[in-house]
């Protein structure tokens, strides 16, 4: 698809997502029907980015959308929904880390349900899928974040700094830093199968 | 039902859970109730202290600028970090930790500012052997009018979905104790220095202390909540 027609479809599904929004405000179940079809498997994508951990995820993408119905007031039309909804996302996730932080010891299981990230040049000719999503896994968690909500959700650096609580500057460095040790990874990936 | 929805785990409990739960709601409009709560709050306790204790007693010398000027200056600074706190509650406009360090800084800065001005133009100093008295007299005042305002953004940002309830605290707590400096300058006569930090800034401090102490209470509450509901270990 062409970059025109891909930003216009985007813009449709954009003001879709805030059309169902605004109807599920007003107390129609279609559509958060709807709103779960769109937004349920990015957000569990975005859980389990988070969480690494596919069955933590499945959990928390159902309180989500419990936080989210609970808390459905607090999405302001017309700003676009999917932000909000990723910062609901977010909120469940600190508020489970933090009300579990002192019994629970957090499992790191990179898994195959991460989700994909456009392969940089320099790894197109090595790296297969399975091995970005390993890469990405092993990123630091506060630049793996940044990362995937620009390359893969297609957020943009101001919406990041807002769900992230930083500022628009540091989204930018944080995803670029990442992009930069995916790439030095690729990179020394490809020296070792040179060899 | 679409054919994604049933990929996806325990949507029927979830659907079950909304559709029994499914009312109308308006936007929330945090900022509208806190202009609104202003709107009364500053011009009645403002009125009413007037009324009860009057108006400064240097205030010819001091000026209306030095006067209402400045008091209106605090007031504007301490309502726009009400105001800019509440966006916390509302998901994916967090602030950004360094914002917050800045208006921290500029709103302790400001009111400095307004201290050593307010000392520049008129020197009034406390009687001997009332610094105590009057120090609590203005400390308390302060500390109640803050914390009335801190009470009603706390309560708003309540009702939206905080994720961190300290920062609120600690910012709101700024806001309101500036918000209360405000309009008790409007009264206390005494600019001097051991005076105007020793009660009005202890007291905009205590407010920021008693908003944080809210937030650890809030979360505590929020936690125990959170792990009643939660199935996980």
């Amino acid at each position: 698809m062409s970059e025109p027609s891909r930003n216009e479809s985007s813009r449709a599904a954009a003001e879709d997502l805030r059309s169902w929004m605004a109807a599920y405000q007003e107390g129609e179940m279609a559509a958060f029907e709807r709103l779960y079809t769109q937004l349920a498997p990015k957000i569990r994508k975005y859980l389990i980015s988070l969480t690494l951990n596919v069955p933590r995820a499945e959990d928390l993408l159902q309180e989500t959308f419990l936080q989210i119905h609970r808390s459905r007031r607090t999405y302001l039309p017309p700003r676009p929904v999917a932000p909000w909804a990723f910062g609901v996302a977010r909120h469940v996730y600190l508020m489970d880390c933090r009300a579990w932080a002192r019994r629970r010891r957090l499992e790191v299981e990179p898994d195959e349900d991460l989700p994909d990230l456009p392969v940089p040049a320099v790894g197109e000719g090595v790296a297969d899928r399975e091995w970005v999503r390993q890469a990405v896994a092993v990123l630091p968690e506060d630049r793996r974040e940044p990362l995937l909500l620009h390359h893969v959700w297609g957020f943009s650096f101001k919406e990041i700094a807002g769900l992230l609580g930083i500022r628009e500057g540091a989204a930018k460095v944080r995803a670029h830093r990442a992009r930069k040790q995916l790439q030095d990874l690729l990179e020394s990936e490809t020296a070792d199968g040179a060899q | 039902m679409s054919s994604r929805i049933e990929h996806i785990p325990a949507f029927e409990s979830l659907q079950a859970q909304i559709e029994g739960d499914l009312q109308p709601v308006r936007p929330l409009a945090t900022t509208r109730w806190l202009v609104g709560f202003l709107v009364f709050f500053v011009p009645i306790s403002g009125t009413w202290l007037w009324w009860t204790r009057g108006l400064r007693g240097d205030y010819e010398s001091l000026g209306g600028t030095w006067l209402w000027g400045l008091s209106a200056v605090e007031l504007v600074l301490g309502t726009l970090l009400l105001i800019w706190i509440l966006r916390e509650a509302i998901p994916g406009r967090s602030l950004s930790w360094q914002g917050m360090q800045g208006m921290a800084a500029t709103g302790l800065g400001l009111h400095v500012v307004i201290t050593l001005a307010t000392f520049a133009k008129s020197p009034l100093i406390v009687p001997d052997g009332m610094q105590w008295m009057y120090g609590l007299y203005c400390f308390r005042f302060e500390v109640v009018l803050g914390s009335l305002c801190l009470l009603f953004t706390l309560w708003l940002s309540r009702r939206g979905l905080t994720t961190r309830p300290r920062r609120v605290g600690l910012l709101g707590g700024l806001g309101a104790g500036l918000t209360a400096d405000a309009i008790w300058r409007l009264l206390c006569p005494y600019s001097d220095l051991g005076h105007a930090f020793g009660a009005h800034m202890s007291g905009i401090l205590t407010v920021v202390l008693g908003g944080l102490a809210a937030a650890f209470v809030w979360e505590g509450w929020r936690a125990k909540a959170w792990r009643s509901r939660s199935s996980q270990p």
